[in-house]
């Protein structure tokens, strides 16, 4: 099996590097980074579900599903009522601001309104959550690597990250895209056969719902037994903050048309059912397992499980093709967020240099995208708790972002103070207050007194964006009306 | 009156054809989300079974068809 899965992906990976020197002859930043804001439709759809999978959401929610049941598929289901309401309210509107002000951006939306001020501590935060996805995909694929093949988990790291930059680097964006669709061609057909081989061994489709119902307690069929504190959390992390996703504005600059960003975004958010998949699984392993037709470690973790069906229960042809499409599933995850992170670093931060302007920014690009791999790498091998870090800085950026980027969009009344110090307090008290939860429940994510630091953030950083603003004069209709919503023209 | 000034809002001019499309749309959507967050187990996972492959193979075919145009683009201006 190992060598046939070895062969296999040193296919892959020259398949995708391939394609990365096929496109490397792009010549500018916005080609590189943006695809030139070219992505039709299919593509854009294809890649941005296989980004949108990643490892967490493969074997994670087979975890949620197998602990915690139907409920857990809130995780995505409020991103399924935000997603549309995106592309509704902003898809069409921010391909139209992106090809206007050049924007390449969340940050540059919000600089361009309020600034340059608010244009670091912006980037550094949107920053913050590729790297940390980053790093926790090449953690992935060091465990794989490790499960699958023995290798060691650091050289897994380190060996994935190069393979991703090496056809990230030739062809940026281009090739990053076209990996993804490809990617994510091999996911769907891995989540689909995963889908099919938990029916099968349950005993088929009916004998499934049989075992479901048998087996498995009647909270866990309940889509509603969930708190509320903590209901309230996913949708202010997992849906609100997709109002503000730097990674979906970065999206919604790149659709070659406004339409075809408002098109793909509905079609994105119309098949979030792909995302449902790991949970049914859980769910459905879980059955198999108490009606004792599979059997599993007593003392497995529930992120454990998706790997071990597919190694250990699973025909062994079909745990290879399993194993290479969550290797896909990761790889497309690793590469769309390393490319995000390497737009906020080059635009954001390299390109502001002085020095760079001595060089092709083609040039300098690369340089962001290795120095984001770097990042990467460092924050999967020396930098521990990485997921409650991936949540802190989820939680962070929604916290800082959320009411500048809704005042810049909405309200006229905003100053550029108001938004600085509303970002500066919404971070710095959502942070304090996620220590202080880590200290004393343990976790960043718990709720104390039915608060949860994200809902702390917001309230202070609103309370600051209105209380600056009415202290400052008005700003000019001018620089207003360059991110008024109902200023920017549709198409 | 209301609503015809939310529908201009949200996607422009008013015609009837795109209102009546929006309005199935809305509805499909609705219907979909009783789908997915009732407690039907069962009918989710007919969900998955009968609508993802197709997603799958209609991905396929159209992203096949816009890497070619991407490609040909690009070489033309590669030279």
């Amino acid at each position: 099996m190992n060598v046939v899965s070895i062969t296999a992906l040193i296919f892959m990976f020259f398949l995708f590097l391939f394609i990365g020197i096929k496109f490397s002859k792009i010549s500018k930043p916005k080609e590189f980074l943006l695809m030139g804001r070219n992505i039709g439709f299919w593509l854009f759809f294809g890649a941005y579900t296989g980004a949108a999978i990643g490892g967490a959401s493969t074997a994670g929610f087979v975890g949620y599903g197998f602990n915690d049941g139907y409920s857990a598929m809130w995780l995505i289901a409020v991103s399924g009522i935000t997603l549309p309401l995106f592309a509704f309210v902003f898809a069409k509107k921010l391909n139209v601001f992106g090809r206007l002000n050049e924007a390449y951006t969340l940050p540059d939306f919000l600089a361009i309104r309020f600034g340059e001020r608010i244009r670091p501590l912006s980037s550094f935060i949107s920053y913050l959550r590729p790297v940390f996805i980053s790093g926790l995909q090449f953690v992935a694929l060091g465990i794989v690597f490790n499960v699958a093949f023995g290798l060691n988990m650091k050289a897994g790291i380190i060996i994935s990250a190069i393979l991703i930059l090496l056809y990230t680097v030739t062809g940026g964006q281009y090739s990053a895209i076209t990996a993804q669709w490809i990617q994510s061609i091999l996911q769907g057909a891995g989540l689909l056969i995963f889908l099919g081989a938990t029916l099968y061994y349950n005993g088929g489709i009916k004998a499934s719902f049989n075992n479901l119902h048998k087996f498995l307690s009647p909270e866990k069929l309940n889509a509603y037994n969930t708190d509320f504190s903590v209901f309230t959390v996913w949708i202010i992390t997992m849906g609100l903050f997709y109002l503000v996703d730097p990674w979906l504005y970065q999206w919604a600059y790149m659709a070659k048309s406004a339409q075809t960003s408002f098109d793909a975004m509905v079609a994105v958010s119309l098949s979030s059912p792909w995302g449902a998949i790991s949970f049914m699984g859980g769910m459905l392993i879980e059955a198999a397992s108490k009606a004792k037709l599979i059997s599993l470690p007593a003392s497995i973790q529930g992120d454990q499980i998706y790997l071990y069906f597919i190694t250990k229960i699973i025909h062994p042809a079909i745990g290879l093709f399993l194993l290479v499409s969550f290797l896909m599933t990761v790889l497309s995850c690793a590469s769309s967020f390393l490319l995000n992170g390497a737009t906020l670093m080059y635009n954001d931060f390299l390109k502001k240099t002085k020095i760079s302007k001595k060089y092709d920014q083609i040039k300098i690009s690369r340089v962001a995208v290795l120095l984001t791999t770097l990042f990467g790498i460092a924050t999967a091998l020396w930098v521990p708790f990485l997921i409650p870090l991936w949540i802190i800085g989820q939680g962070l950026a929604v916290s800082g972002l959320l009411i500048p980027v809704f005042a810049a969009w909405f309200w006229k009344r905003g100053t550029s103070k108001g938004a600085y110090y509303s970002l500066i307090s919404g971070l710095v008290s959502s942070f304090i207050f996620s220590i202080y939860a880590w200290i004393k429940k343990g976790s960043p994510n718990a709720i104390i007194g039915g608060f949860h630091f994200v809902h702390i953030g917001l309230i202070v950083s609103l309370l600051f964006m209105i209380i600056v603003s009415y202290m400052e004069e008005r700003e000019s209709d001018e620089i207003v009306n360059k991110t008024l919503w109902n200023k920017i023209p549709w198409d | 009156m209301g609503l015809k000034k939310v529908f201009k809002l949200l996607f422009g001019e008013l015609n009837l054809k795109k209102m009546i499309g929006w309005i199935i749309v809305f509805i499909l959507f609705f219907l979909y989300y009783i789908y997915f967050l009732g407690n039907m187990v069962e009918e989710m996972i007919y969900l998955l079974i009968y609508s993802l492959p197709l997603i799958w193979l209609a991905t396929i075919i159209g992203g096949t068809i816009e890497i070619i145009k991407i490609m040909k683009e690009i070489n033309k201006k590669g030279g």
